[in-house]
């Protein structure tokens, strides 16, 4: 039974999204609180809207709308983050990822990821952690898709400077 | 190889001709195969690590209901009371639900799919407190049970069943025997067994291989820092504080 027109199927969608939406928001730097906030008032915005969505990238369409809501509240606390030229950082040989066989312990990455610009990290996030093209991931971020593969790089590259070498890793678990 | 196209190969985006093309010279060039595979554990690590972060499926599951509640719509005065008949209904009836225990405990067994969503559920249960867990990341999660002072939570790794416990803390068994988990002595007297301030944990079932691989995985999560004491002649690792959460912040008084 449908009360108000109610679109059915808005709950059945979107549940599979509420992990990464999540992660998500926990990537744009909210405390677990705030992201809990974030993903519920997330929710309620994509309920009103959802007649209008036009049902592509349904995972893209609610990082979108939580996107924006963080941007509104940094608006507001003044917090704004300045990306250099991403293209023009591009190592250009493979070596780099040689003797990247390592096993690493979670925090210490999650950590480490914190530190990093939230342009490269939500790069990371939303490619390499929730497996999102790059076509997707533009449509999130609301950017082309190759500043997406710049981030990404620059972001991974960012990254594994800061986690290797790592004191005190035994047999790939870092105590 | 340029990096880029390393990428973008892991990343599926090259055409068929660019990836045949860099597939050649991996073949053909060990280092380029080396870096292809470090560049793959690099993305499946960051991946793990992200995934391992504990989420409020709970919380967030009510959330969504709350948010697809019913939308406001224009009606009839007729309609008003009968929607503040169905509010003086759905109040009554929040009422009598919110007395109710978690429709997610029967008896003592957690109705949970996932270790985290038991984890949520045993965060409000009064019981010991479990520490963020991701099962999932070295088996299939099964269930749990729990009474006041343990929690079980039965998985399956590589078709073996196995059975964390986490309980109020208990010394090492006598006769047991110290055994390396990732760099840290441990005790294993047929369960691989790890403490932390207020908890123990005892992991069972399997091979001994098995729970030295599984426990290493599970001490990363836990995320407790190691203490090493000497008692009896043998070396005793305690697991110490700096987890992400405190392991029994929430145990009855008296049980740990």
């Amino acid at each position: 039974m449908l009360f108000f027109g109610r679109p059915k199927s808005f709950e059945g969608q979107v549940k599979p999204e509420l992990p990464v939406l999540y992660r998500v928001a926990r990537r744009m730097g909210a405390t677990t609180e705030e992201a809990e906030d974030l993903v519920q008032t997330t929710l309620i915005k994509a309920y009103q809207a959802w007649e209008r969505f036009d049902g592509r990238h349904l995972r893209s369409w609610l990082i979108r709308i939580l996107r924006n809501e963080r941007l509104m509240l940094l608006r507001s606390a003044k917090e704004t983050s300045s990306l250099e030229d991403e293209m023009a950082n591009e190592p250009a040989d493979a070596s780099l990822w040689e003797e990247v066989s390592w096993r690493l312990e979670a925090g210490r990455i999650l950590q480490e990821m914190e530190n990093l610009p939230e342009p490269y990290r939500l790069a990371i996030q939303l490619c390499d952690v929730e497996q999102m093209t790059y076509e997707e991931a533009a449509e999130a971020l609301d950017i082309p898709i190759g500043t997406v593969r710049s981030r990404l790089f620059r972001g991974r590259t960012m990254l594994r400077e800061r986690l290797t070498p790592i004191p005190g890793t035994l047999g790939g678990v870092f105590l | 190889m340029k990096s880029d196209d390393l990428q973008r190969y892991m990343d599926g985006s090259l055409d068929d001709a660019e990836r045949s093309r860099l597939e050649e010279a991996m073949n053909s060039d060990p280092r380029a195969k080396q870096a292809a595979e470090g560049l793959g554990a690099f993305v499946a690590a960051v991946r793990r690590a992200s995934l391992s972060e504990p989420v409020p499926h709970g919380r967030l599951n009510a959330a969504l209901k709350a948010a697809a509640g019913p939308k406001k719509a224009s009606f009839g005065w007729g309609q008003a009371g009968l929607l503040a008949g169905a509010a003086a209904a759905c109040a009554l009836g929040f009422m009598w639900f919110s007395s109710l225990p978690d429709s997610r405990i029967s008896g003592n067994t957690i109705l949970a799919a996932s270790s985290s969503e038991a984890v949520d559920v045993l965060a409000r249960a009064d019981t010991v407190r479990v520490p963020p867990l991701n099962l999932e990341e070295v088996g299939q999660y099964r269930g749990a049970t729990f009474d006041q002072s343990h929690v079980n939570m039965s998985f399956e790794v590589e078709g073996q069943a196995m059975t964390l416990t986490v309980s109020a803390n208990d010394p090492p068994a006598p006769g047991a025997s110290a055994v390396e988990v990732a760099g840290r002595t441990l005790f294993d007297d047929g369960g691989m067994c790890w403490k932390c301030p207020l908890s123990s944990y005892r992991l069972t079932g399997g091979t001994p291989e098995l729970r030295q691989r599984v426990a290493g995985i599970l001490l990363s999560q836990t995320g407790y820092s190691t203490r090493r004491t000497m008692e009896s002649g043998r070396t005793r690792a305690i697991l110490e504080g700096g987890g992400k959460t405190p392991c029994s912040q929430k145990s009855k008084p008296g049980l740990v």
